[in-house]
């Protein structure tokens, strides 16, 4: 009897442990919940915006929580050949940050995560291929690429707003545009001629440089040598005029004798030794050699 | 019976106890110190723990019921006793040491504490000794907030490293990010953000893309790099700042930043070029230093030689002339005389020396010269 109110106390006992647990729960901060009564939602607790994570009472066994991330999350899409304007093409790979927002509506629409990637994926798509179609490949890669994250970022919230997604979209960024590795490869050889011309220039004018540089100094080695070439031929000249003075003012004097001396220098000098000498017999030299008077 | 009625009173006692430990002694005098200590304990707690009395007092009540009601009851098995008393056993090392203990949490000196009650942050914990309910009432995450992190991109992944500049060139990149919680927004990095290592690294290389998408490739890769970390954190900040994420973006370190591989070589030939041409410059250069002083010496010689001339011509010239005066006025005083001595001085030293042959004109038949006697002559005279 006392056994069996024992057991029947101690089965109500953890009835009401499974009760009591069956209508609680916490729901953290990183979180927001939604509860389901047979399936119907019937409350949302610490969606955005609403700050009361925490515990809380629902009706026990007829309710279920579903718990959803209320964190930003980021949605990665694989990398994607996109044609712009300009018929290029390239190599988009892009991401996507958002946050659940209604837990009511994203669970609605797209149940879970799993789901909302699939629908993003096909938004990402849409609006990256849209917007990039729409402008020279040029500015994907460069100038404008902030204006055009914003605008696919615009196109994708305006779609996710049309879905009623219940997310939001935090931020849209171009991870990598980049050309296809078949005209990666022409890019690479685009580059390396570029250098190679660059280098020819380099090496062409540092030829030409230096080519100048010693044609300016042989030059002016040459300039300086024939100055100095006619300074020598006028010192000569100087030097020859400055004799011919001294001469003619020496010699001036008697020219009749200048004559006489001269010859009889230059014969000095210019009569060796030993030389041959005809002479005849009357000559100056021999006037008394045979007569004493000299007369012939 | 003794056995129901320890098993009773013991049941009555030590859930009792428990409940008054619980509630008089260890956690809620404890949380009531720490809510003081924090000064920010939410009103509604008494409400709370209240409701968690009801609860347990609704479980424990039961309980106890149980156990008066074993007791009048009697007779239960002692096998039963002897394991209820085991469990009770260690429900009260549960609730008297093990559950308490969790209140008391140790905080490192890089981290932060952020309490959660029921997964409501509740407050932060500076690094040391604290305390909390236990739980599963208050839990407690300790994220580090002051050791820096890095993250690199491009090191090791080809694919992540090459990146397309504005002038549709590409470039090979490596960098480096240095970043850490943000202290003032630690509940952000905590709660808002999901992957906070994976959102840094994917932001990283976005920026940096967009940063070299918007420069030219030869700045990028030498005199421009500080303005790409630069500006690469910029955005990195703004971005991670949008996302709430709170984190700080410390540093971002290029630490390679040159063209890609395939065509370094062809870069390197322009480095090289540099160089080619500057040696020709400088050879040339040393050209102009051999070739001017040359000249310069060349041309020195040239003057000196030309003045040496000129001035031994004059000297010359003026002994000649001298000579010549000298002897003019000896001349003058007594012409026929001088000259007729002078020219027979001349001749006799002319004459002396040469093998002179006197021959008479008027002779008529040609002499027989035997040249090669006055050679031999003219050779044994000069011996």
């Amino acid at each position: 009897m006392g056994r069996l109110i024992s057991t029947l106390l101690i089965v109500i006992g953890v009835g009401a442990a499974i009760v009591a647990s069956q209508s609680m729960f916490v729901v953290n901060e990183r979180q927001s919940a939604l509860i389901l009564q047979f399936g119907n939602p019937v409350g949302v607790v610490n969606e955005m915006g609403a700050d009361n994570a925490g515990l809380h009472f629902k009706a026990p066994f007829i309710s279920q929580v579903i718990y959803f991330d209320k964190r930003n999350i980021e949605f990665d899409m694989q990398p994607e050949e996109i044609q712009a304007a300009d018929q290029e093409r390239l190599v988009v790979d892009a991401f996507l940050r958002y946050r659940i927002s209604n837990p009511l509506r994203f669970f609605q629409t797209v149940r879970d995560e799993q789901g909302v990637r699939g629908r993003l994926r096909s938004i990402m798509n849409d609006s990256l291929r849209g917007v990039i179609a729409s402008i020279p490949s040029q500015d994907v890669i460069s100038g404008q690429r902030s204006e055009l994250m914003n605008r696919v970022q615009e196109a994708v919230e305006s779609q996710v707003r049309t879905q009623d997604l219940g997310i939001d979209v935090i931020d849209v960024r171009i991870l990598r545009a980049d050309l296809p590795p078949t005209i990666a490869e022409r890019v690479f050889q685009r580059m390396r001629s570029e250098r190679e011309q660059e280098a020819a220039g380099i090496r062409a004018q540092g030829d030409q440089v230096a080519q100048e540089i010693r044609a300016e100094a042989d030059r002016d080695a040459r300039i300086i040598v024939a100055e100095a070439r006619a300074d020598a031929q006028r010192l000569r000249g100087e030097g020859d005029a400055r004799r011919n003075a001294i001469y003619a003012e020496a010699y001036n004097r008697d020219q009749e004798f200048f004559s006489f001396y001269r010859s009889m220098l230059a014969y000095e000098n210019a009569i060796q030794s030993g030389t041959p000498i005809v002479i005849p017999p009357n000559s100056e030299f021999f006037e008394y050699f045979g007569r004493e008077n000299g007369d012939n | 019976m003794p056995e129901n009625d320890n098993q009773g009173g013991g049941g009555g006692g030590p859930w009792g106890s428990g409940g008054n430990g619980n509630r008089n002694q260890n956690p809620w005098g404890q949380n009531g110190g720490g809510g003081g200590r924090g000064g920010q304990e939410p009103p509604d707690l008494d409400e709370l723990v209240g409701k968690l009395q009801d609860g347990l007092r609704g479980m424990f009540g039961g309980g106890g019921s149980n156990g008066s009601s074993g007791k009048s009851a009697g007779g239960s098995g002692k096998g039963g006793g002897i394991f209820g008393a085991i469990l009770i056993a260690v429900a009260i090392g549960f609730g008297v040491i093990i559950w308490p203990g969790q209140a008391v949490y140790q905080v490192q000196p890089a981290e932060v504490g952020v309490v959660m009650r029921f997964g409501e942050y509740v407050r932060t914990a500076p690094p040391g000794l604290n305390l909390k309910l236990p739980w599963p009432i208050e839990t407690v995450e300790m994220p580090n907030v002051t050791s820096t992190r890095t993250i690199s991109i491009g090191e090791s992944n080809l694919g992540q490293s090459q990146m397309l500049t504005r002038d549709e060139n590409i470039v090979d990149i490596a960098f480096e990010v240095q970043w850490r919680v943000d202290t003032a927004h630690i509940d952000d990095f905590v709660f808002n953000i999901r992957d906070p290592e994976e959102a840094v690294s994917r932001v990283a290389e976005s920026a940096m893309r967009e940063v070299v998408g918007t420069s030219e490739l030869v700045p990028i890769i030498t005199t421009a790099r500080a303005e790409v970390s630069q500006r690469t954190r910029q955005v990195m900040q703004e971005t991670l700042d949008e996302y709430e994420a709170g984190i700080q973006i410390l540093q971002v370190n290029l630490e390679r930043s040159q063209a890609p591989q395939s065509v370094i070589d062809a870069f390197r030939d322009v480095d090289s070029a540099a160089q080619d041409a500057e040696r020709a410059r400088l050879n040339a250069t040393a050209h102009v230093n051999r070739v001017i002083p040359d000249a310069r010496g060349n041309a020195a010689q040239l003057r000196q030689e030309a003045q040496g001339y000129r001035d031994s011509v004059i000297a010359e010239a003026q002994g000649d002339a001298d000579r010549f005066v000298a002897i003019y006025q000896e001349y003058a005083l007594a012409p026929d005389v001088t000259r007729r001595r002078m020219y027979l001085e001349t001749m006799e030293r002319v004459l002396g020396d040469s093998e002179l042959i006197i021959l008479d004109e008027q002779g008529g038949a040609i002499p027989y010269l035997p040249l090669d006697q006055l050679g031999r002559n003219r050779t044994q005279g000069g011996e």
